[in-house]
């Protein structure tokens, strides 16, 4: 992947040492990368809750499957396929047994986590509902359209690296981004037109 | 060039995902059609909007606490594969040839010095139990289940553990036997196959074919059975065998309740016919057993069974 260094030898040895049980050479491993994934699944989800739990089960599914990973690509890429897939099965799954949200706990929740400040100005109070309104905009997206389109506008991630992410090829992707960009567009006109 | 096709080279472009060609292709065609200049721009402005609004990096604060969560998750995964891959060593221990060998043993020997103790006087009865787990090893049939560490730490080379060894028992005796009851009448309540159930009813029915006095456990087992199993197959053989003991007041009440309360309309028909036999064998019906009929033939709205009813309150009254 272009965004992202070539697996060094001693990311080899730390998944060695992990393999053999040493915990501290995991987290030395994950740490390297875990801010973006938690970032991906914060800006996929914006909710603290589920990009929490999104973490969190990337990197127990991480550390059950490091066994299995075969050097056959980048650490990397296998790490945020890992997480690009559970963010697309925890919408399914979250689908099924949805709940309607208890918006102001929820918003209390998120705010905490990406340091919004309390005190609301005019200027802040428009810009909420700016997010407001491209949260709901991202929610009438398909998952698959909503992670292109994350991954393209707020991860800066290329074409060709998102379709690697996707399992799928760059023409899907570049459908999918078609489709979210013309769905958001409608939801937003009045806003930026 | 169609417009989707210019549409979906003026995305690209904005994203910088064009090759010279197709920029150069976009850039011809909005020469020739310059409205697409003005479309070109809002998609521009649209991305721009967007990109302002990006959400903000996660904080320290939150990156922090995601990986204090995870790392307790991580320590709970790491003691749930630990302890596997222990049980799974104190198992492979545990079937070597010498400890199974002595094991089995010493379980043998516990369970014949505990029936020797323990085991009710059979009154000239022959009953049998032969534990299976003689047979030694996994052929015995013995199940180790609930395996309970009490320390599971190896360092000093030992782990100390409990678990609940369940072995198969073959029981072999007269049907009128207190034990041999104990445990159809626990089969009869308790079994959750169907088939087992109805195979105890069968048992005890061969009983009371030989003498109309029935086992007052047995009695009480069958009629729980008759008025509360889930399957109509067994309630219906619980009301057979009940028909040919001695039709008292207990059997009687639970037919009436069969009467007024199952849903199965075979289940009500036969509970009617079991009060006409009985009243043809001459047991006589008190007012108690009108009234009850009475009732179902107001609220019965199957005409057969309402009739049948009908017809018994009319064969009482002669």
């Amino acid at each position: 992947m272009s965004k992202r260094s070539h697996m060094t030898q001693t990311e080899t040895d730390l998944i060695t040492r992990t393999i053999a049980g040493d915990s501290t050479a995991f987290e030395q491993l994950i740490f390297r990368y875990d801010k973006d994934v938690l970032s991906i699944a914060a800006r996929f989800t914006r909710n603290a809750e589920d990009a929490k739990d999104i973490y969190q089960e990337t990197f127990i599914r991480v550390f059950k499957g490091l066994g299995n990973f075969r050097n056959k690509s980048e650490f990397s890429t296998w790490l945020f396929r890992i997480a690009t897939n559970v963010c697309l099965t925890h919408t399914q799954k979250k689908k099924k047994g949805e709940m309607v949200p208890l918006s102001d706990e929820e918003d209390a929740s998120n705010t905490a986590y990406f340091a919004v400040s309390d005190s609301k100005t005019d200027a802040q109070t428009q810009g909420n509902e700016i997010t407001r309104r491209i949260d709901t905009a991202l929610k009438n997206l398909s998952p698959r359209q909503k992670m292109v389109f994350t991954l393209r506008h707020y991860q800066d991630y290329k074409l060709k690296d998102i379709a690697l992410l996707m399992n799928c090829t760059e023409g899907t992707v570049k459908k999918y981004l078609f489709e979210a960009t013309n769905k958001m567009r409608t939801y937003l006109h009045d806003l930026y037109e | 060039m169609n417009k989707n096709k210019i549409k979906e080279l003026m995305l690209l472009s904005v994203y910088g995902e064009l090759t010279d060609d197709e920029q150069a292709a976009l850039d011809a065609a909005m020469k020739k059609y310059p409205e697409l200049k003005q479309e070109f721009r809002r998609l521009k402005k649209f991305s721009t909007f967007v990109t302002e609004h990006t959400p903000p990096e996660t904080s320290e604060t939150f990156l922090s606490d995601a990986r204090s969560q995870l790392r307790q998750a991580l320590r709970k995964e790491r003691s749930v594969s630990s302890l596997i891959v222990r049980i799974m060593n104190a198992a492979e221990e545990l079937f070597r040839p010498r400890v199974a060998l002595g094991s089995i043993g010493m379980l043998s020997l516990g369970m014949l010095v505990g029936y020797c103790a323990f085991a009710p006087s059979s009154g000239g009865q022959e009953i049998t139990i032969q534990p299976v787990a003689a047979a030694g090893g996994e052929q015995s049939g013995t199940s180790i289940t609930n395996i309970r560490f009490i320390d599971n730490d190896a360092s000093d080379g030992e782990v100390e553990f409990e678990f609940d060894a369940v072995a198969p028992v073959h029981m072999k005796g007269n049907i009128s036997d207190p034990e041999i009851q104990k445990v159809l009448t626990h089969a009869l309540l308790s079994e959750s196959n169907p088939g087992v159930r109805l195979s105890t009813v069968n048992a005890i029915s061969n009983q009371t074919g030989q003498s109309a006095h029935i086992d007052p456990a047995i009695k009480a087992a069958l009629i729980t059975s008759m008025i509360t199993d889930a399957n109509p197959g067994v309630r219906g053989e619980a009301l057979r065998v009940l028909q040919q003991c001695d039709f008292d007041n207990d059997i009687r009440d639970a037919v009436l309740k069969v009467i007024a309360h199952d849903e199965n309309s075979g289940m009500r028909v036969s509970a009617i016919n079991a009060l006409s036999i009985a009243k043809m064998n001459g047991t006589t019906f008190d007012k108690k057993t009108v009234d009850a009929l009475k009732q179902q033939i107001g609220k019965e709205q199957n005409n057969y069974i309402r009739n049948r009813a009908v017809n018994l309150v009319k064969e009482i009254y002669q």
